[in-house]
């Protein structure tokens, strides 16, 4: 009861807050025209507090407009380097929109993707000149590296360079288009020397398409599309040289982080199905945006922060997009999408809550646990619902050895590894306490029921209690439950007995019914938090008493209806009864795994599978061998009863379906002409 | 007359029981000095600290204090490993033995010694088939059986090294223990089966039973109850000591201890580390496992009435 008073005084908090919340974020959103998401600790997507807002729209540096532009690049100090594409030259200019620099005009072609290293030089990927030309911070040109000479590259593949970047050592990491080996690796040695390929993306293959190529022909899977890996679409470099690509057509795997060995390193949380650009933030996050303007940061572990923006409907306004090809980051941390539509670069700036966040996340990742705390503090004060903070929480409570906490807060934030690890911390803990007075205890009790033994040996002092017990057991009802027991462990006699003798009763067929409905939600509703399969603080429980009921009715309806016309020998009552008693193994045995359940962490999971394996298989056993020993089939009349039955459920349900739909449609008619009539009385 | 019968009868008794004893001294003799002193022994050392050089030295409870709460490669890895492969090759050995002896004994004198000599031999000769079977098929590379198996069907591009990666570890440890687990129990369920007595099946048939299957759940089971429950306990005492021929795959410790079984555990403190008093106590406790589920087994199979 007391429990029960406690989550409602949180459902009731939890509310509250949430509208409050909801007022901020309304008067928050008012300035930016798209909403901002992030993910609660389920995986569903909710709404947040702004994250980045629309800070400017750069569509000219002084007067160059740009014209289909396709990359840019911002550098530490703020230089903003445009592939502009239509114009084939690169543009430099600054945030206030001012013009500083026009590179490469007259030797770039198609420009489509830029990169600036620290020391200044340019590399631009030309595609239409098939090459990647270097230029100095002044706009010389240093270097021009054609299609790779090696044999490796390939002799017949055409070297159409659409995006670059380049990594300390100045070697050039280039996608090119139609190029299916993946991004060709070019170090700047004796004016360009391939390296090999890397990063290459694996032609999908799913279970389906595997048996179906091994069904056909020859002939047949000539015809069938050929199953080619996906180029990806852009890529970025990190501080420590980690490469982020994204591809499109690569299902859930559109974002990748590439080790120096080619492998995928990160899951994200979400994707977007056609990614356009990816930029890696100055907080391990990474940032990708998708062709119509929906930007995702993600942390260094691939967990979604925020999905923002969105496209533009004509409206114009400012901070949508219409078709974006790149993205940037400043130090301020300032975003920079690039409008190759609109030929226009939209920028944005962080909020104070995302700053709080990005402070956090950077003291976390260096292992400053305590010191993160703060930041996170704050960030869970605007928004005690982002379960991203209340993870790290958990987590740096974790570090600071506070297990008690640590668990609070990976509650919270439905961290079920971290609740896991805490709670074996706590429970450690507690045995390291307690382990001296259990081992003695379990001594000493051992010891008083040995000595009570031998006392009632020779003295009988325990011959009332078992006179009490004989008593008891000589109660009708009390044989009833001890015949249930008998049964799950007997199930071919103890269905004789129900059959043939009369052993079983209605009223214990219904208590039993009752427990089991009882026990079936207390441990749905109750279990430990690393059992739960429905989420916290959701109550269904009408419905799942309905179902129960449904089911067990349904069951017992169509199985007698079956067995009656297959020279079954079962009445409504053997049968009910029979398909009760077999819920027994459950009703003894859930209450073991709820205990359980509240003190196993992940490691001892399996010991809750093994027990709902052993319950399913048993139930199930008894249900078959009731369905046989009650009505004395063969097992061939078993399996043909048991077929029928399923499907005479089935006819059942689809035929209440269909009556629930006429009655609708029944009742719809009724209230149209009610409103019919009134409306003409009204007139 | 009646007197000197009832004291002759004594004394008969007397001489009798010394009788008895001589009979069984020599066995009680091994019995004691090659079994009862060492479990006693160990026992006893599993209160000590002894590193196999110094005297053990007497430190209580201590050693099984650290098993519960400081050792954390046991209580997170050895435990549940063992727990998992006890329960899936105990029990699932255990029923597999039954249906392969039941099936056996279907089959004519000749076949059945036969197949009988097959079954059981991967229980006799598990170290050797390790080397020349179970290498063979999880060998790392691509000349590995199953790798290569796997990668001419499609279903992988790159040879997997099953022997190193934690994941695939204890499933691999099962299915070998599963594969030889046709032991002494098997041959005792053959032997349980063909003793069951011929007039049973006749009394039985008169009495209505139809089919193979009720024949055995009324007959053949209720007959062979002793050979059901030696067949059960050697199951649950194999699959809870099993461990050590699987370092002949795995090494000891195993990759990430993901195959570590409490033996393996034994072997890692006892003969790696000496930490014989250490290595003693989780002995004590695998022995007190063993017992329990001895005591459950005898509590499923053992003869008692009660309804």
């Amino acid at each position: 009861m007391k429990k029960m008073k406690k989550h409602f005084k949180r459902i009731a908090l939890s509310l509250c807050v949430a509208a409050l919340l909801l007022g901020s974020v309304l008067s928050a959103g008012a300035d930016a025209p798209y909403k901002t998401f992030t993910f609660d600790g389920y995986g569903y997507m909710i709404q947040t507090q702004t994250a980045y807002l629309p800070y400017e729209t750069i569509t000219k540096f002084d007067d160059e407009a740009l014209s289909g532009p396709s990359d840019l690049h911002v550098t530490d100090e703020g230089r903003i380097y445009v592939a502009d594409t239509g114009n084939a030259r690169v543009v430099v200019g600054d945030l206030e929109g001012n013009l500083l620099q026009t590179i490469g005009e007259g030797t770039l072609v198609s420009p489509r993707g830029i990169f600036v290293t620290e020391k200044g030089h340019v590399y631009v990927a030309d595609r239409d000149a098939e090459a990647v030309f270097e230029f100095d911070a002044d706009g010389q040109l240093l270097n021009r590296y054609g299609k790779p000479d090696s044999p490796l590259y390939g002799e017949a593949l055409s070297f159409l360079p659409i995006k670059l970047v380049v990594n300390d050592a100045g070697i050039m990491y280039v996608i090119c288009e139609s190029n299916t080996n993946g991004i060709v690796e070019i170090s700047p040695i004796d004016g360009g020397t391939f390296l090999g390929y890397f990063g290459t993306n694996m032609a999908s293959s799913s279970p389906m398409i595997i048996i179906r190529r091994m069904l056909a022909t020859k002939a047949q899977r000539a015809k069938m599309v050929s199953n080619i890996p996906s180029t990806p679409d852009n890529l970025c470099i990190d501080s420590k040289g980690l490469i982020y690509t994204v591809t499109r057509g690569e299902e859930e795997n559109t974002l990748k982080r590439l080790n120096i060995a080619g492998k995928n390193v990160i899951e994200p949380d979400t994707y977007d199905e056609i990614p356009a650009a990816v930029a890696a933030g100055n907080h391990d996050n990474v940032f990708m945006v998708s062709q119509q303007g929906f930007v995702y940061e993600f942390n260094s572990e691939g967990e979604a922060l925020f999905v923002f923006g969105g496209s533009d409907d004509g409206t114009q306004r400012v901070g949508l997009c219409t078709v974006v090809s790149a993205i940037d980051v400043d130090l301020q941390d300032r975003l920079y999408i690039l409008d190759s539509d609109k030929a226009q670069i939209q920028v944005y700036e962080p909020t104070e809550f995302t700053d709080l966040l990005h402070k956090a996340l950077n003291l976390y990742s260096t292992g400053r646990y305590t010191e993160s705390k703060a930041p996170l503090e704050e960030v869970l004060k605007m928004n005690s619902m982002f379960d991203y903070a209340n993870m790290a929480m958990g987590r740096a409570y974790f570090q600071e050895e506070n297990y008690e906490m640590a668990r609070y807060y990976a509650k919270l934030a439905k961290d079920y590894q971290g609740y896991s690890d805490a709670t074996w911390e706590v429970r450690n803990l507690w045995l390291k306490k307690w382990i001296v007075p259990i081992i003695w205890a379990i001594v000493i009790l051992w010891a008083v029921s040995k000595a009570v033994k031998v006392l009632d040996k020779k003295k009988g002092i325990l011959k009332p209690l078992r006179n009490a017990s004989e008593s008891l057991g000589q109660n009708r009802r009390v044989k009833d439950f001890k015949y249930a027991w008998y049964f799950m462990r007997h199930p071919i006699d103890g269905c004789y007995g129900i059959a043939r003798e009369g052993r079983a009763s209605l009223f214990t067929a219904n208590i039993l019914v009752v427990l089991f409905t009882v026990e079936y939600m207390i441990n749905k509703y109750l279990c430990g938090f690393l059992q739960k399969t429905v989420r916290e603080g959701r109550y269904e429980i009408f419905s799942d008493i309905g179902m129960v009921v449904v089911v067990l009715l349904a069951l017992t309806a169509c199985n007698y209806l079956v067995c009656t016309i297959n020279d079954g020998e079962g009445t409504v009552k053997k049968i009910f009864c029979s398909f009760t008693y077999c819920l027994t193994p459950y009703v003894t045995l859930i209450p073991v795994i709820f205990l359980l359940s509240h003190v196993v962490t992940v490691n001892e999971q399996f010991l809750i599978s093994f027990g709902y394996f052993a319950i399913y298989a048993w139930v199930t056993v008894l249900f078959v061998l009731a369905v046989k020993e009650v009505n004395n089939y063969t097992a061939k009349e078993t399996f043909k009863v048991l077929c029928l039955t399923a499907f005479t459920i089935l006819i059942m349900a689809l035929l209440l379906f269909i009556i629930y739909v006429l009655w609708a449609q029944v009742f719809e008619f009724i209230s149209a002409i009610g409103g019919e009539v009134v409306y003409r009385i009204g007139n | 007359m009646a007197d000197v019968k009832v004291k002759k009868n004594k004394i008969s008794k007397r001489s009798n029981n010394r009788n008895g004893y001589l009979f069984i001294a020599p066995y009680g003799l091994a019995f004691t000095v090659f079994i009862l002193v060492p479990v006693l022994l160990a026992v006893a050392l599993s209160f000590t600290n002894f590193n196999a050089i110094e005297f053990p030295s007497w430190v209580g409870f201590l050693n099984y204090i650290t098993v519960l709460t400081n050792d954390e490669v046991f209580m997170q890895h050895v435990l549940p490993n063992t727990v998992v492969y006890a329960l899936i090759v105990g029990v699932g050995g255990y029923i597999l033995s039954f249906i392969l002896a039941w099936a056996l004994c279907n089959l004519t004198r000749g076949f059945r010694t036969v197949f009988a000599l097959i079954l059981y031999s991967p229980s006799m000769t598990a170290g050797v088939a390790m080397t020349v079977v179970w290498k063979v098929i999880f060998s790392g590379d691509q000349t590995g059986l199953l790798n290569s198996w796997l990668m001419s069907l499609g279903v992988l591009n790159e040879p997997v090294i099953w022997l190193i990666n934690a994941n695939y570890l204890l499933p691999i440890v099962i299915i070998i223990g599963l594969w030889s687990s046709m032991g002494i129990g098997f041959l005792s369920l053959i032997a349980g089966i063909l003793n069951t007595d011929e007039s049973l099946y006749e009394a039985g048939a008169i009495d209505g039973i139809k089919n193979r299957f009720q024949e055995m759940i009324y007959i053949v089971i209720p007959s062979m109850k002793p050979q059901m429950l030696f067949a059960a306990v050697m199951a649950i005492v194999n699959a809870f000591q099993a461990g050590t021929i699987f370092t002949l795959l795995t090494g000891n410790p195993s990759p990430g201890y993901a195959s570590q079984l409490i033996v393996n555990h034994i072997e890692d403190y006892g003969f790696l580390r000496y930490e014989m008093g250490y290595a003693a106590a989780v002995s004590v406790v695998l022995l007190l496992i063993v017992q329990l589920f001895s005591k459950v087994a005898d509590r499923l199979f053992g003869e008692r009435d009660d309804f």
